[in-house]
């Protein structure tokens, strides 16, 4: 810009540096120069929002970052991500540990849960260091979901992603697997009306075949466990409880009372039966009782009630069907006793060669149909009996 | 859950979207079939209104009897 008085100068449409600015010092009413660089120079910085250009931060005094990062290349992890240990088997995610890394070292799975407090845009990176598997859950009103249903770390390394996709609503992806197996749920019967079904019969069933479940007795009175669909009658019966001391079952057409140690109430049994065409067996917590009994064809149709009485009053969980299979007496006092002492008995059942049913009632279930886990037998509810969280 | 005994006769007048009971086909009856049993949480429905409201240990020893179960199989 050629030499001007400050009376001829107008309104610059584009600054440059190298722009000379005139200003008045008030002390002495002299006109100074100041370039538009000096200024820039001189001025603190508060905000570049809408300024297009190459923003250079100093290492000297960044704040809003926590402790400053002097060096994109050697020091990200105090300002830009940080890694949270947790050795527990149980952490709530809070909103500090957004934007985390949360490195889980148990040998024991860990249960993570994705609260519905959490503020919206959430998100964080689990991985599973140790030997325990890492599985993230929800509380409230949150929700969380995964490709098929798996919500749990692979395995030891494996990590995954919580990602917001919504109020209170979260994926989960990464390295995922198969969760470790629980048990939350149980059937409960009322011994007057409930009962379930599975629609038509199975007859017939001959050779090698195995059943058994957990079931716990509000009345040791006679209880059906299970009978052929449309029995009419007490000797139509497959298998049931006669009374605190007498098991019932029916093999072909001849029904075996099988004398068992006292039932108690309010107490959790694992019952199994097996027969291989020739001995049937049947074992009380892993144990056999009542001596081996002449095996014939099974009939399985209804649980919990033959024709309009004798119906189950108490819980049943987790019954496996084994209809080729003839369970050791080593597989079954393993799925009997395998589980914790209390409260995490059951098994996964599916562990046992064979297997060809198995209705878990209520985990995984929506009532009133309760899923076959294995083949494609689905028990239907009537009179709505309720999944309950009593377990053995 | 409260229960209701109704005789058989009142079978038409059950309004299923207020039992726990889907159906007739369903329904416990008596073995002579002259009685069936309703249940219901909370408030009585009002079509069953005047009937005897039993608890699960009152109707159990009632359900225990002849009248509903056979004797002793053994």
């Amino acid at each position: 810009m050629a030499n001007k008085k400050i009376s001829e100068l107008g309104v610059l449409s584009t600054v440059d540096g190298a722009d000379f600015l005139a200003v008045v010092d008030d002390t002495d009413s002299t006109t100074k120069q100041l370039t538009v660089t000096n200024l820039m120079a001189a001025a603190p910085v508060q905000s570049v929002a809408g300024r297009d250009g190459v923003v250079t931060l100093s290492n000297t005094d960044i704040s809003g970052l926590g402790t400053a990062a002097t060096s994109a290349s050697t020091d990200f992890s105090p300002a830009f991500f940080s890694t949270v240990a947790e050795a527990t088997t149980a952490r709530t995610l809070s909103d500090s540990d957004n934007g985390k890394v949360i490195v889980c070292s148990n040998a024991s799975p860990i249960n993570i849960t994705v609260p519905d407090t959490l503020t919206s845009g959430f998100s964080c990176t689990i991985v599973q260091s140790g030997a325990g598997q890492a599985t993230v859950a929800t509380s409230g009103s949150a929700t969380i979901f995964g490709y098929s249903g798996n919500l749990s770390t692979a395995g030891q390394y494996a990590s995954l992603n919580i990602i917001p996709t919504g109020s209170n609503a979260y994926l989960v992806e990464g390295e995922l697997g198969a969760g470790p197996f629980n048990n939350n749920f149980s059937l409960e019967l009322d011994g007057i009306d409930d009962y379930a079904t599975l629609g038509t019969t199975y007859s017939a069933l001959s050779g090698n075949k195995s059943i058994c479940g957990w079931f716990y007795f509000d009345s040791v009175a006679t209880r059906t466990i299970f009978a052929p669909v449309g029995a009419s009658s007490f000797s139509a019966q497959g298998w049931f409880i006669l009374n605190a001391s007498t098991i019932r079952f029916k093999a072909g057409s001849t029904l075996h009372n099988f004398t068992v140690p006292t039932l108690s109430t309010s107490t959790w049994y694992h019952l199994a039966v097996t027969g291989d065409g020739t001995d049937l067996k049947l074992y009380i917590n892993g144990t056999q009782q009542g001596g081996d009994k002449v095996d014939g064809d099974w009939s399985i149709g209804e649980f919990f009630r033959t024709s309009t009485f004798y119906r189950f009053d108490g819980y049943v969980d987790e019954i496996g069907l084994w209809t080729g299979t003839t369970l050791s007496s080593s597989d079954v006092s393993s799925i009997a006793n395998l589980g914790a002492a209390s409260g995490d008995k059951a098994v996964d059942l599916s562990a046992y060669t064979g297997l060809t049913h198995w209705w878990r009632f209520g985990d995984g279930d929506s009532s009133p149909t309760v899923s076959d886990n294995v083949g494609s037998n689905n028990m239907t509810l009537i009179n709505s009996p309720t999944f309950v969280s009593q377990v053995p | 859950m409260n229960y209701v005994i109704l005789p058989s006769s009142e079978l038409s007048t059950v309004d299923f979207s207020e039992v726990a009971e889907t159906s007739e086909s369903t329904l416990r009856y008596s073995l002579d079939n002259s009685k069936f049993i309703l249940k219901y949480k909370g408030d009585q429905p009002s079509f069953l209104s005047g009937n005897t409201e039993y608890t699960k240990a009152e109707i159990l020893p009632i359900l225990a009897t002849d009248e509903w179960t056979p004797s002793d199989p053994s």
